[in-house]
């Protein structure tokens, strides 16, 4: 078939300017050409699922232990998770890096101390309402009763020593830690909803909240953005997506666009925050 | 004999594993399955998933990261397993989704399954299984893990590009062919 070449370079993308444009032209009013088009596309994503499929077989064969009989550290988990967000929490409000650039409610001048084990309120996801909850620090009040005195502040530097996820893969479960873990769940996660819109022509890089769901408009690769929820006196929320942070405004029902953050103090503490 | 070890005990060991995977070696996306699956299935179990479902998203993760790691563009900022956590969350937490919308759609019209995409994707699977493993390989390298012709051409034993190509070419038209022969043409209309 002679138009076969151009419909693959069509499909796999690798078909550009005056040419893609005549090629679409065709399509208009070809059709023929609309049905070989249909074809391949059923026939390349035929391959790639047929690749997927081996590439799944392949992990199945791979042994690993059963979930339920090795179990992780539910304690350590949660009070890192806690511990992380406490100690972020006095660390971005310490150098309240975002001053410069967006107006979030001003802190009082108080430096937040961190509780080694503050008591947590885990709530497991609903999932009639299908939203992953978060880890949230209900330490905000008492922390602030335990501020450090101002004097101190310019020499103390915060502490980040947030639990690596990774070392629970190393380390055996504790009989007590087992017995936690049936009563409690650990959530880590965003609570926030979240949809991506890549349909819209006129957005395309963009978000809004409405009814305290976050959209996102644009081409958002498959997974690859994370949000991230700072929990304190206030609570802000940042985008990150391919290597920068965006500020999210909970209040913003308009579409907005994303711009991305350019304090490199702020960025150093979120990607430490990302990063563990 | 020389016998390779992975390990995950320094942050160079984890540098090493990824460009293995960016190069499109197998084994050492099974070790990174091994090594992390804990840590994944326990997130989609504490948020509601039954250990399958949770095998199933930590696949689907690895999956998207072999994928995104063949293509060249992934640089990675944290660590690996930083990455695929949240891969792992966001794949979730769209199905999570899914399953709602799901059991809405089913509530309010039970008739509105389209039965024709999956059936159409079953017979494709079923020429795919007719060609040859070789065939297979070449196409699923080309069109999934965009290897180029030298790649596959190293990875299949191919004397060089051209054969490569030729083999491409053929194994294509073979299976446009199958696949030709087991349709109406109006089958790929929707």
């Amino acid at each position: 078939m002679e138009n076969l070449e151009l419909i693959e370079k069509y499909v796999t993308g690798k078909l550009h300017g005056p040419e893609k444009d005549a090629f679409e032209l065709q399509l208009q009013t070809d059709t023929s050409l609309q049905r070989d088009l249909a074809r391949q596309k059923q026939i390349i994503n035929g391959i790639k699922s047929a690749r997927i499929m081996e590439l799944k077989a392949m992990l199945n064969q791979v042994p690993v232990g059963g979930f339920m009989h090795t179990g992780i550290s539910a304690v350590k988990v949660i009070t890192g998770a806690v511990t992380a967000g406490a100690i972020i929490t006095g660390s971005l409000f310490y150098f309240k890096p975002w001053k410069k650039e967006m107006a979030l409610p001003v802190v009082e001048n108080e430096l937040p101390a961190v509780h080694k084990n503050p008591k947590t309120e885990v709530t497991p996801v609903d999932p009639k309402e299908g939203k992953p909850s978060s880890v949230t620090s209900e330490s905000g009040k008492e922390v602030k009763k335990k501020s450090t005195p101002s004097k101190k502040r310019n020499a103390v530097q915060p502490k980040i020593d947030v639990v690596d996820p990774t070392d629970e893969l190393t380390k055996e479960p504790s009989h007590a830690d087992e017995k936690l873990a049936k009563h409690q769940s650990i959530i880590v996660t965003s609570r926030i909803g979240i949809d991506v819109n890549s349909s819209s022509s006129k957005y395309s890089f963009h978000y809004q909240f409405n009814q305290g769901k976050l959209i996102l408009y644009g081409i958002f690769d498959n997974g690859l953005y994370e949000i991230l929820e700072v929990n304190g006196d206030t609570h802000s929320i940042f985008l990150y997506y391919k290597g920068d942070y965006y500020l999210l405004n909970e209040k913003q029902a308009a579409i907005t666009p994303l711009t991305a953050i350019k304090d490199l103090e702020l960025v150093k503490k979120l990607k430490e925050y990302r990063g563990r | 004999m020389a016998l390779r070890v992975f390990k995950f005990s320094s942050q160079l060991d984890e540098v090493e594993i990824f460009d293995r995977i960016q190069r499109g070696d197998e084994k050492a996306l099974e070790v990174v399955y091994k090594k992390y699956y804990r840590m994944m299935i326990k997130l989609v179990i504490t948020n509601s998933g039954t250990e399958d479902e949770a095998r199933d998203v930590y696949q689907d993760a690895l999956v998207v990261f072999w994928q995104k790691a063949r293509s060249g563009n992934l640089v990675l900022t944290s660590k690996m397993s930083t990455y695929i956590y949240s891969i792992c969350q966001n794949l979730w937490r769209k199905e999570l989704d899914r399953k709602k919308r799901l059991s809405n759609e089913e509530r309010d019209s039970p008739d509105s399954i389209d039965m024709d995409k999956p059936e159409r994707e079953k017979i494709i699977a079923r020429c795919m299984e007719q060609l040859g493993e070789t065939c297979r390989k070449v196409l699923m390298y080309y069109y999934f893990d965009e290897m180029s012709m030298q790649e596959i051409a190293d990875k299949l034993g191919f004397a060089n590009t051209d054969t490569a190509k030729t083999k491409k070419y053929k194994c294509k038209q073979k299976l446009d062919e199958l696949v030709k022969s087991q349709y109406s043409e109006q089958d790929f209309l929707d």
